[in-house]
C-alpha cells in the first residue's frame, strides 16, 4: 500500500482515497464475502466500511497499517450487519449428467455444499479468523492484531471452525462412500 | 490423496469459490458518500519535539497536579452504583464485604453508564449450581456439557464446551461462567495466580501486574476479587472449597463505562443455589 496515497486521504484528499478505494475494495469484498455468505449483503458491508474507514482515517496512527486496520473495520462491519441466526437456503444446483468424471463432479459439489452449509452455522467471528487465515494468508498473530483478541483466541476460533468443516467434509465422504458401495 | 490432502483441496476450492470483483456502482457509491462525509477530527495531542524548560516543566506539574485533585475529587465514589466497583481496594478482598447482602444495585442511582439489570434473562446453570442473569438480547453461546477442570481447561478461552457462555447479538462481546472445586484450604489469591500464570488469556505479563489490576467484588453475599486483565475482565470467589469465575471476554474500554461495570452487573443477578452444584467426578485444582 502506498503510505502517501494513505496520507494523503488521511489529511482528506478525496483523490487519493478514491485511489485507495480501487486499491483495496476487491480484496476487502472478497473477505466480506466469504465471511457473511451473501454477496449482496457482502456489497452492501464493504460500502459502509469504505465510508466508516474514510471518516475515521484521521484516527490512523500508522499509515503502513492501513490494510490491516481496514480489515477491523470491515469484519466489525460484518458482525454489525449479518442477521443473527439466518437459517441457510439451500441453492439448487445443476448437475451435469453426460461427463466422464460425473463421480468427481458429485463428490465435489457434494463436498463443497456440506462445507457450506457448516460454514454458515460456524459463529461470524469463528468463520473472520478462518477466513482471514486461510483466504487473505495472515499468520494467526496478525489475525489476533487485526481483530483487536488475543493469539490463544484467534487459535481457538480457528481450531473450532476447522473442527467443525473436517467434521463435515468427513460426513460427506462417509454419504459418498455409502452410496458407491450400494451401486456396486 | 489422502484425507488431509483433499480436506485441503476441498476447503480451498470453497474458498475461492466466485467473483472477488466490487461493483461500479458500490465504488460510485462510496465516492458520491464520500463527497458529502466529513471525516472526524483528530483531537489526539501530538507529540511534543522541542524540549521544556525546568520552570516550564515545574509550571507544567504544578497544573497536572491540579487537575488530577480536581478530578479525584469529583470522581469520589457515591454508594449505591453499579457494583459498588467504584472504590477500587488493593488486591486482596476485605471480608467486609461479604457480611451484609450484596449491595449491587445497578439502577438504584443512574449514571451515565447505569445498567439496568431488571429486564435481564435469569439462566440457570445446575452444573455448576448458581442462577445468574444476563441482558435480554444476549443469547446463550455454550452450555456447559462437561465440567471445568484444572489444569486443562484453563488454556482454552470462551468456546470451551465446559463454560456457559453469553454472547451479544453483534458476536462482539461475550460472558461465561463456570465453577470448579479446589482442595480445602486453598486461598482465593493463590488460585487466581495459578490460573493466571497457566492461562492463555489472561496473558502472562498480566499476572505480575495483578494487584493492580484488582478491586474487591461481591457476589451472592460473598467476597471476591475481580481483575482487569488486558484483554479481558474476570471476576473469582471462593466459596465453600469452590472456585466460581465470572469473565468478560473484551478489555475494559471496549465498552463506555467499562467492562468492569457489566462485569459487576453480572454479578449482582448471580446468586449460589442452596443445593449446590449437580454431582460430578471433577478433581480439585490446582493440585
Amino acid at each position: 500500500m502506498n503510505r502517501d496515497l494513505v496520507e494523503r486521504a488521511r489529511s482528506g484528499d478525496q483523490a487519493a482515497f478514491a485511489d485507495l478505494v480501487h486499491q483495496v475494495s476487491d480484496t476487502l469484498l472478497g473477505i466480506a464475502r466469504r465471511i457473511l455468505r451473501d454477496p449482496g449483503l457482502a456489497e452492501d458491508v464493504l460500502q459502509n466500511a469504505l465510508v466508516t474507514i474514510w471518516r475515521k482515517l484521521p484516527h490512523l496512527r500508522e499509515p503502513d497499517r492501513f490494510e490491516a486496520w481496514a480489515y477491523r473495520i470491515l469484519v466489525n462491519a460484518c458482525y454489525a450487519a449479518a442477521p443473527h441466526n439466518r437459517r441457510w437456503a439451500s441453492t439448487v444446483r445443476i448437475l451435469p449428467l453426460d461427463r466422464q468424471n460425473d463421480a468427481d463432479e458429485y463428490q465435489s459439489l457434494a463436498d463443497r455444499d456440506e462445507l457450506e452449509q457448516a460454514f454458515r452455522r460456524l459463529p461470524l467471528d469463528q468463520r473472520a479468523v478462518f477466513v482471514l487465515h486461510h483466504h487473505a494468508g495472515f499468520p494467526l498473530v496478525e489475525v489476533a492484531e487485526v481483530l483487536g483478541i488475543p493469539g490463544g483466541t484467534a487459535r481457538s476460533r480457528l481450531h473450532y471452525a476447522t473442527r467443525a468443516l473436517r467434521a463435515a467434509f468427513e460426513a460427506s465422504r462417509a454419504r459418498d462412500n455409502l452410496r458407491e458401495g450400494r451401486l456396486e | 490423496m489422502n484425507d488431509d490432502q483433499a480436506f485441503e483441496r476441498a476447503t480451498q476450492a470453497f474458498l475461492e469459490d466466485g467473483s472477488d470483483r466490487t461493483p461500479a456502482a458500490t465504488i460510485d457509491a462510496v465516492l458520491l458518500a464520500v463527497r458529502t462525509t466529513p471525516q472526524e477530527r483528530d483531537l489526539r495531542i501530538p507529540w511534543r519535539t522541542a524540549p521544556m524548560s525546568n520552570l516550564a516543566r515545574l509550571v507544567t506539574l504544578a497544573v497536572l497536579a491540579v487537575l488530577v485533585i480536581a478530578i479525584a475529587f469529583s470522581l469520589r465514589p457515591t454508594s449505591g452504583t453499579v457494583g459498588g466497583g467504584g472504590s477500587p481496594s488493593p488486591s486482596s478482598p476485605s471480608p467486609a464485604a461479604s457480611s451484609s447482602a450484596p449491595a449491587l444495585s445497578p439502577s438504584a442511582q443512574p449514571s451515565p453508564y447505569s445498567i439496568d439489570t431488571k429486564t435481564w434473562t435469569t439462566y440457570t446453570s445446575a452444573r455448576y449450581g448458581f442462577s445468574i442473569g444476563h441482558p435480554a438480547d444476549w443469547y446463550v453461546h455454550t452450555t456447559a456439557t462437561r465440567d471445568w477442570t484444572y489444569p486443562a481447561d484453563a488454556t482454552v478461552d470462551m468456546y470451551s464446551t465446559a463454560l456457559e457462555t453469553f454472547v451479544d447479538t453483534n458476536n462482539t462481546i461475550a460472558a461465561s461462567t463456570w465453577s470448579v472445586a479446589v482442595k480445602s484450604g486453598t486461598t482465593l489469591d493463590a488460585w487466581i495466580h495459578a490460573y493466571c500464570a497457566l492461562a492463555e488469556s489472561p496473558a502472562p505479563s498480566d499476572c505480575t501486574t495483578m494487584p493492580g489490576r484488582t478491586v474487591a467484588a461481591s457476589m451472592d453475599g460473598h467476597a471476591g476479587s475481580l481483575v482487569r486483565f488486558t484483554q479481558d475482565t474476570q471476576a473469582f470467589f471462593l466459596v465453600n472449597d469452590r472456585i466460581y469465575v465470572v469473565a468478560i471476554w473484551q478489555a475494559e474500554e471496549f465498552i463506555p463505562g467499562g467492562v468492569s461495570r457489566l462485569l459487576q452487573a453480572y454479578l449482582s443477578t448471580m446468586h449460589l443455589l442452596p443445593g449446590g452444584p449437580s454431582p460430578s467426578g471433577a478433581s480439585p485444582s490446582p493440585s
